[in-house]
């Protein structure tokens, strides 16, 4: 169905119906509008005011010279290919084209184009997991319509959002839901991703004869690259050991590494696992205030498993009183014991240096995203809260941390966090850095938001390289990983935070080194050299323990 | 000249005393889309005055390089934040390639809206093949602010 080109030159009429203004005369106007295009430019440049209608004038010297040498840019073509936008100068040309032309092999899909661009309808409307809009009866074109409708951003719904915004913002909640969502990870994606679309690419390769695209920056990443086959089904079940990984791939890592991993991953991967263990029996209820009950059955099962995995100076005791605040730290430790996958895969969201766990969000993940969301920033309420009521001035007490060998003073601490409840624990392992606490508190005060958090978990490194820090900083690094939605702020986190890191687990760093080397090796597996050709993923050797164990 | 400023998209039925420019449009646009024939999925869409007004603004902002032209591009300037804009082809076939769109810009609280031809579109912007979307972005001390604001205003004053 091709089309006659508007680039005809002698109809110069032909401009006339599309561009609308008859108040100019249609010979300024040139048949593809490169023309009429600098006049505009100049009436900016003299002051006048852009109207076009009002621009009458005759186009200067220049910018006749401006849209001749336009005009050449663009190539006339006599024959156009209109799915695959090229032109061709020659009968041959495009009948050449049209001959490689292939049919996209989705059923009940007449789709017909050059075979990149096939893939890449292909990766656009049947790829599994890839959102597609789908109006297909009048009745949801009608839902359609009315939804755009009212959700059109007038003035009105914008002001409105904006208040709402501001409300949650108000009542803490600084997350936001879009991180597992589809249009953020797109939006990752897009902003900076060439990179990530040669890798596909590669990715793609080894799959169908249809996967195999331009790895188009622009499309939003599937769930899964691996399994674009055709087959959605093919990506549930290929996706499945991805939510599953997290429990087989613990066990065995139990007497190996029994050393948490990075800070920075701990504390998104404590909240994950915490999720893991919540979700069967909490998907219905209330997250509001159910989270904290489990977290006392997650600390218990942590001591369990610290006690059956002696580890560093710290293997203790936990009270049960203090389980809130135990639990952005229990399963920090216990994630250690359980294994470094998941802290890999925390971490490699974090650091941003690699796409890869940005894709592999679960079904599960962007199912439960607005309560984890909720949740989350409760906690990170509760720690606003702490610190804005200056630690209940612990500070002014001599403590220490209570996970720390040297914990002494614990039980001060110990009683206040019990009697205050949730919030207070939550926010305990702060309370147990005194001087660090301080500067925290004058920071948050100032700043009031999660950055300030990111400042607290520095100056609680810095200040002293304690032990009790990580449950909070984590969290706290962990909303900010969270927020953050380019990579170069989750860059920067993670070279502020990497301080803290190293001076905190001193004990544990021989075993990370040790992990380092674990994970080089995984690395050259062929597994992962598939999935992840450019980066060395985390994520990759997540994989990989699901494949070796 | 009452008839050469009609655009030729929202005249369904050129009348016969133009019957000279009425052959002239079949001969370079095949075909007129007539008001049945518009995709209901494009649903702001702008009338004949505003297509003309939306259409001028989109050549304004190409003659500024404040312009993006493209459905991918169009998604780029919304991701990045940079898009004060949206102008979309209601003939793009199909029309769900450009529908995550007006999703976007809802996010983004952009405005957008539906004009009728792309072809259209594509000359106003300045090239000369069809465009489906573009995306008019912001820049500092853009004289065009105040141009989509009227055109946002219309578009609400649509939408009701």
């Amino acid at each position: 169905m091709r089309r006659r080109r508007p680039n005809t030159r002698p109809a110069p009429a032909t401009s006339i119906p599309a561009c609308g203004t008859g108040t100019r005369p249609p010979p300024t106007r040139g048949p593809t509008a490169t023309a009429p295009a600098p006049a505009p430019v100049a009436a900016g440049k003299v002051g006048r005011p852009p109207v076009p209608a009002a621009t009458m004038g005759a186009p200067a010297i220049q910018d006749i010279i401006i849209a001749k040498q336009k005009y050449k840019k663009e190539p006339e073509y006599a024959y156009f290919c209109d799915t695959c936008d090229r032109g061709f100068k020659t009968q041959e040309h495009h009948s050449e084209h049209m001959s490689q032309h292939i049919k996209c092999s989705f059923p009940d899909c007449n789709f017909t184009a050059h075979e990149k661009i096939v893939s890449l309808h292909w990766r656009n409307s049947h790829a599994p997991g890839s959102k597609r809009i789908k109006l297909d009866t009048p009745e949801e074109i009608a839902k359609w319509r009315e939804e755009r409708r009212r959700n059109y951003p007038t003035q009105d719904n914008i002001e409105k959002k904006r208040k709402v915004q501001d409300v949650r913002k108000e009542g803490g909640g600084v997350l936001e839901t879009a991180q597992f969502g589809r249009v953020r990870g797109r939006g990752r994606g897009r902003g900076r991703g060439r990179g990530r679309g040669n890798n596909r690419f590669q990715r793609g390769a080894p799959g169908g004869p249809q996967n195999h695209g331009n790895g188009a920056p622009e499309q939003p990443p599937p769930l899964l690259p691996a399994t674009r086959d055709g087959d959605p089904l093919g990506a549930l079940v290929n996706d499945e050991p991805d939510s599953d990984k997290e429990e087989p791939s613990g066990t065995p890592k139990q007497g190996g590494l029994v050393v948490p991993p990075k800070q920075m991953s701990s504390g998104l991967a404590s909240l994950v696992a915490s999720y893991g263990a919540l979700t069967e029996s909490d998907s219905d209820e209330e997250p509001q205030a159910l989270p904290i009950q489990r977290a006392n059955q997650l600390v218990q099962e942590n001591q369990a498993l610290l006690q059956t995995v002696p580890q560093g100076p710290q293997d203790t005791e936990a009270p049960l009183g203090s389980h809130p605040r135990a639990s952005p730290q229990g399963p920090y430790r216990g994630r250690g014991a359980q294994g470094r996958g998941r802290g890999g895969r925390g971490r490699g969201r974090r650091g941003g240096h690699h796409m890869t766990p940005q894709k592999r969000a679960t079904l599960l993940e962007m199912l439960l995203a607005p309560d984890i969301r909720h949740e989350r920033n409760v906690l990170l309420q509760c720690v606003r809260y702490v610190v804005r009521s200056a630690f209940f001035g612990l500070e002014s007490k001599p403590q220490d941390q209570q996970a720390s060998a040297t914990a002494t003073a614990d039980d001060d601490v110990m009683k206040g966090e019990t009697n205050s409840g949730c919030q207070e624990a939550v926010a305990g392992p702060d309370g147990q850095g005194p001087q660090s606490a301080r500067v925290a508190t004058e920071e948050e005060c100032q700043t009031g938001s999660t950055k300030a958090a990111a400042a607290l978990a520095q100056e609680v490194s810095a200040e002293e390289p304690l032990v009790d820090c990580p449950g909070t900083s984590e969290m706290e690094v962990d909303a900010n990983g969270d927020k953050s939605s380019t990579k170069e702020t989750g860059e920067s986190e993670q070279t502020t935070i990497n301080p803290s890191d190293s001076e905190e687990k001193q004990s544990s760093e021989q075993v990370e080194c040790v992990q380092m080397a674990e994970e080089t090796p995984t690395d050259k597996d062929p597994n992962i050299a598939t999935t992840a050709t450019e980066e060395v993923t985390p994520a990759g050797v997540y994989d990989d323990d699901v494949w070796e164990y | 000249m009452a008839d050469l400023e009609m655009p030729y998209p929202e005249s369904p039925a050129p009348s016969s005393s133009s019957f000279f420019f009425a052959a002239l449009m079949v001969e370079v646009n095949q075909r007129i889309p007539t008001e049945a024939e518009v995709n209901p999925k494009a649903y702001p869409l702008a009338d004949a005055n505003m297509t003309k007004t939306i259409l001028d603004l989109v050549q304004q902002a190409s003659s500024y390089k404040q312009l993006r032209k493209g459905a991918n591009e169009a998604t780029k300037t919304l991701n990045r934040g940079i898009s004060e804009f949206i102008v979309m082809a209601a003939d793009a076939e199909p029309l769900e390639i450009i529908l995550h769109l007006p999703l976007l810009c809802e996010d983004k609280n952009v405005p957008y809206v539906f004009v009728r031809s792309k072809q259209a579109l594509g000359r106003a912007c300045g090239v000369s093949r069809p465009v489906i979307a573009t995306s008019v972005t912001i820049k500092e001390g853009s004289q065009l602010k105040p141009q989509i604001q009227s055109v946002q205003m219309s578009i609400e004053r649509l939408l009701v």
